[in-house]
């Protein structure tokens, strides 16, 4: 198996580079249809919204939606943080660097494994939700959750590198043709939300008014 | 939960043909800017968004879920403009445009959405949900496949001036009668309410409603600007607030529509517009409008709120909250507070203007719609489901306990009137202006200039 | 769609309870409909009045007249034609006169 180590890393760098070159296109391409000029008179600023949209208004209380459905919220909350856990595992590895504190990152892996697994069944489970589900959704969950898992077993065993430099291949092509672009495109609509409102002058003057 | 009265299936009442459907492919790609298509890449079907609409909370069916409109729309952006799309379609919803899938669109975007963008401030990640269904209403309004009754309010509006189709005469005729009442109402022989009265600081713009069916509303209005000394005019000719293209999703005929506004404040001099209480108004004049017409406004346009809360803050105008007794709750229209901005003004007028407020829950720009936005009120089709979808707010009525309800948004009164009577509330439900006519302590007729201007 | 019963024969009305042939209209029908849709009982001189002025307009001008219009031929004041139909002017009033709903804000 550590044979093939070298050629996967050289395919892991390839598929990185396609990730970020697959979304950079998509930018470019998101970009290729102009920015529209705003002529209506701003009645709050464009900043306050986006200090607001990528900050108070990312808090659970900021939003029913995340209000009402605590569980989803932290649910998704962990996901992304085991997510991002064996994100570093595996930029670690690719440098040759020994991750330290492991044992922390299993248990946050496999917390976000469950939380994943979790978000499946309850997509699966939940009428509303899989009426509105594609087939990108359960193929986006399951690469990651096997990334995840490949991870953790990465790190309780290192003899489970390729397998997990294996999953990371797939998973990095896969990032610009699903639903993960959304780790590029988050941003950019927080940004557009904020942008969008402030000059509205909705946020943050709403979420300052008195409430009932 | 579901009600049996609303049909799931929809009938094809228009045999839509292939040169529609590339007028809709053409007109969609046309409305796309960078920030839509970046928002139509974005959704990642958390499916949180489901409860923060009337219609699925209501209704709880997939087609009522905001995410499932908004991705219907954006399936054709990736179909048309994303490799993975074209490569493969059936990954992600990207199915291109057929006339199985426009009548869908027609159904869900124009049947099942009152664009009030509750959706967009609960979506998880913040995308412009009410924006994409926008752009598909845009992109079906240029194959001409808006509903009927919808459509033939924006050409009542294109052709005779007004949404209702009230001629000159009819206006004038009402005005006069309304200036007798004025007089009257004030003791004064010389109050007035102008008509293309040149060189005033404001315009006010009306929902054509008002003349014709309710004109209890403008009275109030011009009691109120004769107390606080306001140097008005009403237009003749173009003095309509609505501007139903809003929803129709016709840029160049809402452009038009809302450029009326400023060609009449040019010709008459007049320095600003008062846009009255109507929250669509004040989205598509005030927001919309420079965006449409492709140039800032040169005249300022204002809501009438922010007139009266700044003749409170002036001491113009004097209210006695004792004339309103019982307790009064405040509906905030979705395009006047979510996607105007206007919070404030209301809240400090009915603080000074009644003895016991309450909010209701949720409020501001969390606010739920009342059922009648988006053009519901005049689509006669989906007149059943914009009842069921109205339960939400009956019930946040209820909760408050309130007598009164205010609405600054002729639209939404409507709606909310229907909603009394299906859901026997048994409150009362009125304008802000009235509101503050009703409180009004007329001031001795020495305290206002003799032509009517400010005194100052 | 629903449908209204007057003497024997069945009109189709819209999701709103307009009569959807707008041509077909007696006295019969509004009575009918005063009680399908406005839950009144019977129609009083007052209501007819109102009634008839708003169809004789409609059949002129194939619209809804301006309320000032109707409170200027019957002589009623404003407040009494609200009174009179619960649902207003345009969705009591119109409607009872077998209008087609007008468009707008209504």
């Amino acid at each position: 198996m550590d044979s093939l180590l070298p050629i996967l890393r050289i395919f892991l760098a390839l598929a990185l580079a396609f990730a970020v070159v697959g979304l950079a296109h998509m930018l470019r391409k998101v970009r290729s249809f102009g920015k529209r000029e705003l002529f209506a008179e701003a009645n709050g600023t464009e900043i306050d919204g986006i200090r607001y949209a990528l900050g108070a208004g990312m808090m659970p209380w900021a939003k029913e939606s995340a209000r009402a459905h605590p569980a989803t919220y932290v649910a998704g909350v962990i996901y992304h943080c085991g997510i991002f856990a064996a994100f570093l595992i595996l930029v670690l590895s690719f440098l040759q660097v020994e991750p330290t504190g492991s044992r922390l990152l299993v248990v946050l892996m496999s917390l976000g494994l469950i939380a994943g697994l979790g978000l499946l069944i309850k997509r699966m489970i939940t009428p509303s939700l899989s009426a509105i589900s594609v087939p990108d959704d359960l193929v986006a969950n399951l690469l990651v959750n096997l990334y995840v898992a490949s991870g953790i077993a990465y790190l309780i065993n290192v003899s489970w590198l390729p397998l997990f430099y294996l999953v990371s291949i797939l998973l990095l092509i896969y990032i610009p043709i699903g639903k993960i672009r959304h780790c590029a495109l988050f941003f950019v609509t927080r940004l557009i939300f904020g942008r969008y409102f402030g000059r509205r002058g909705v946020y943050p003057a709403a979420s300052a008014k008195i409430k009932a | 939960m579901v009600n049996e009265a609303v049909p799931a299936a929809f009938s094809l009442e228009w045999p839509i043909t292939q040169t529609q459907l590339d007028k809709i492919v053409a007109a969609f790609d046309a409305a796309i800017d960078r920030d839509l298509a970046a928002q139509m890449l974005t959704c990642v079907h958390c499916g949180l968004c489901a409860d923060s609409c009337h219609y699925y909370l209501t209704d709880p069916r997939p087609e009522n879920i905001p995410a499932h409109k908004a991705e219907m729309v954006a399936g054709l952006y990736r179909r048309n403009h994303t490799l993975s799309g074209r490569l493969f379609p059936s990954l992600n919803h990207a199915r291109p445009m057929d006339a199985a899938r426009a009548a869908e669109w027609i159904d869900s975007l124009y049947g099942r959405c009152s664009l009030c963008a509750r959706c967009t401030v609960n979506c998880t990640v913040g995308i412009g949900l009410h924006q994409i269904i926008r752009a598909g209403r845009t992109a079906l309004a240029a194959a001409g496949l808006v509903p009927s009754a919808l459509q033939s309010t924006v050409d009542r509006a294109v052709e005779t001036g007004n949404n209702m189709g009230i001629s000159r005469d009819e206006w004038l005729e009402t005005i006069e009668w309304l200036t007798d009442e004025l007089r009257n109402e004030t003791g004064d022989p010389d109050a007035l309410l102008p008509i293309d009265k040149p060189d005033c600081d404001y315009l006010y713009a009306i929902n054509p409603r008002e003349a014709k069916f309710y004109p209890l509303s403008l009275l109030a209005a011009g009691k109120l600007f004769y107390a606080a000394g306001i140097s008005w005019t009403f237009a003749s000719d173009h003095y309509d607030v609505t501007n139903y293209g809003l929803f129709s999703g016709d840029n160049e005929i809402s452009g038009m529509i809302s450029g009326r506004l400023q060609e009449t404040a040019a010709r008459l001099n007049a320095k600003a517009i008062i846009l009255g209480e109507c929250g669509h108004g004040y989205n598509a004049n005030r927001w919309e409008g420079p965006e449409w017409r492709g140039k800032p406004h040169e005249r300022a346009e204002i809501s009438i709120l922010e007139i009266i809360q700044r003749s409170i803050q002036e001491g113009r105008i004097v209210l006695d909250p004792k004339r309103h007794a019982t307790r009064v709750t405040l509906h905030d229209p979705c395009n006047l507070v979510r996607l105007g901005g206007v919070i404030e003004p209301q809240r400090s007028i009915l603080s000074r203007a009644v003895s016991e407020f309450v909010e209701m829950t949720p409020n501001l720009e969390k606010n739920f719609c009342c059922g009648g936005g988006g053009g519901q009120l005049s689509m006669t089709r989906y007149a059943d489901r914009r009842i069921l979808a109205g339960r939400i707010k009956a019930d946040q009525i209820a909760a408050t306990e309130a007598k009164v309800v205010v609405a600054p948004c002729h639209n939404c009164i409507d709606q909310l009137s229907e909603l009394n009577r299906q859901y026997k509330l048994g409150v009362e439900i009125k304008t802000v202006t009235e509101m503050v006519a009703d409180a009004l302590v007329l001031a001795p007729r020495s305290a206002v200039t003799s032509d009517g201007g400010h005194p100052r | 769609m629903t449908h209204l019963d007057v003497a024997g024969k069945q009109l189709a009305l819209n999701e709103e309870g307009f009569l959807l042939d707008p041509r077909i209209w007696d006295h019969e029908v509004a009575l009918a409909l005063a009680k399908a849709e406005e839950g009144l009982e019977a129609l009083t001189a007052e209501h007819w009045s109102v009634i008839d002025f708003i169809r004789g307009h409609f059949l002129e001008h194939n619209m809804a007249p301006m309320v000032r219009a109707v409170c200027k031929s019957t002589g009623l004041p404003l407040r009494r034609i609200y009174e009179l139909f619960p649902s207003g002017p345009a969705k009591g009033a119109c409607k009872l006169a077998g209008l087609p709903k007008p468009d707008g804000c209504v």
